[in-house]
């Protein structure tokens, strides 16, 4: 009999104390229980926003299950320098989401095979931790200081799957104006972002 | 696809819908392409996907239901993996050795050099961090690194 508290799967514990960038690795070889932890790490945050951006339970689930085939089928070449392993897997997941909700629009332009390539989402390591301790009523008000103009964009085109020509016909508004609205509204975050993180309390496991 | 021929100073107008997946995608294509072909570094695509991870801070998590990881799993059993990009010798990439275990200092020093090395398809040129993660289907190539398109951009 283990004693209380004590790890129920040596193995499987061991596999959860290694980075997300390893067991990404291990993944590459061919280990099919790294990407199970990978699973159990990222199935909450995924589905999460597979259903925020689709709007059905389905729907999102497919996604979550395509962005682990993308994410099995590919993982040789993520490329740490370029991005955190979570950056990579999640911009698999927006990107499966997306596709899932412009292939519902007659009019959307669909890409010419089966392989959607989301785009970078890559950022200088220290974002890493901050995005971890800023929770969502942090960034909700970061969110709730742009101008409503430059927040509806973004929030149209990452949460609902929106290309630039959808925002500009649904807000009535030039290509042009979308374009300096999403660049601008994104720069405010990240630096609302910034400060907010300067205000926190110097990191501390046990707090 | 058609591609859409961008220059360095399209590209920067177009940074914050495609770090947001909101171009079409000939557009997106047309970008990914240049951040691998362009030379001159472009801060603003990494500086704009800081933002855009805020935005996945206000994302509520949601269990998926317990069948799922069985599914996932199944899946994935029977995919075949994608082929594992050639050890570069440029050691951008660090090599895997068998349990797995990468050293990190290798996979940082050598970066750079990889640079034009048509053969290799460790890592393509850092290009500040900014380059397409794109599903990993070009990702990590040198495919698209041989000069000679218009970008329109300062060699150099």
């Amino acid at each position: 009999m283990q004693q209380q508290g004590a790890p129920p799967d040596p193995i499987r514990n061991q596999l959860d104390e290694r980075s997300d960038e390893e067991l990404l690795r291990n993944a590459a070889d061919g280990a099919q229980e790294a990407l199970a932890t990978l699973f159990d790490r990222y199935q909450g945050l995924m589905y999460g926003l597979a259903m925020k951006i689709t709007a059905d339970p389905a729907t999102a689930q497919d996604v979550v299950q395509d962005a682990f085939a993308g994410i099995w089928r590919n993982a040789s070449r993520f490329d740490s320098e370029r991005a955190s392993a979570r950056a990579w897997m999640l911009a698999i997941a927006h990107h499966r989401a997306v596709d899932a909700v412009r292939r519902r629009r007659p009019t959307a332009q669909l890409e010419s095979d089966g392989a959607p390539l989301p785009p970078a989402l890559v950022a200088p390591d220290i974002w890493g931790e901050v995005r971890q301790r800023l929770d969502a009523a942090t960034v909700r008000i970061a969110l709730d200081r742009l101008a409503p103009l430059q927040r509806e964009a973004i929030e149209l085109a990452y949460f609902k799957g929106m290309t630039q020509q959808d925002i500009a016909a649904r807000t009535e508004s030039p290509l042009g104006t979308v374009k300096s609205r999403v660049r601008l509204g994104l720069q405010t975050l990240r630096t609302e972002i910034e400060a907010m993180e300067r205000s926190l309390p110097a990191f501390d496991e046990g707090a | 696809m058609e591609r859409v021929n961008v220059t360095c100073h399209d590209i920067d107008e177009l940074a914050g819908l495609y770090v947001l997946d909101a171009l079409e995608p000939a557009e997106m294509a047309s970008v990914s392409a240049h951040l691998q072909e362009c030379p001159d570094p472009h801060p603003l695509f990494a500086e704009l996907a800081a933002g855009t991870i805020g935005l996945l801070a206000t994302v509520e998590r949601l269990d998926t239901p317990l069948a799922m990881k069985d599914r996932v799993m199944a899946a994935v059993a029977v995919i075949p993996q994608g082929p594992r990009p050639r050890a570069c010798r440029h050691g951008s990439r660090g090599a895997a050795t068998d349990d797995g275990a990468v050293t990190r200092a290798d996979t940082r020093a050598d970066t750079a050099t990889c640079d034009g090395a048509a053969a290799c398809d460790g890592a393509a040129p850092a290009l500040d961090g900014t380059a397409a993660a794109r599903d990993g289907s070009t990702a990590g190539s040198h495919l698209l690194a041989a000069p000679g398109g218009d970008t329109g951009c300062r060699r150099r």
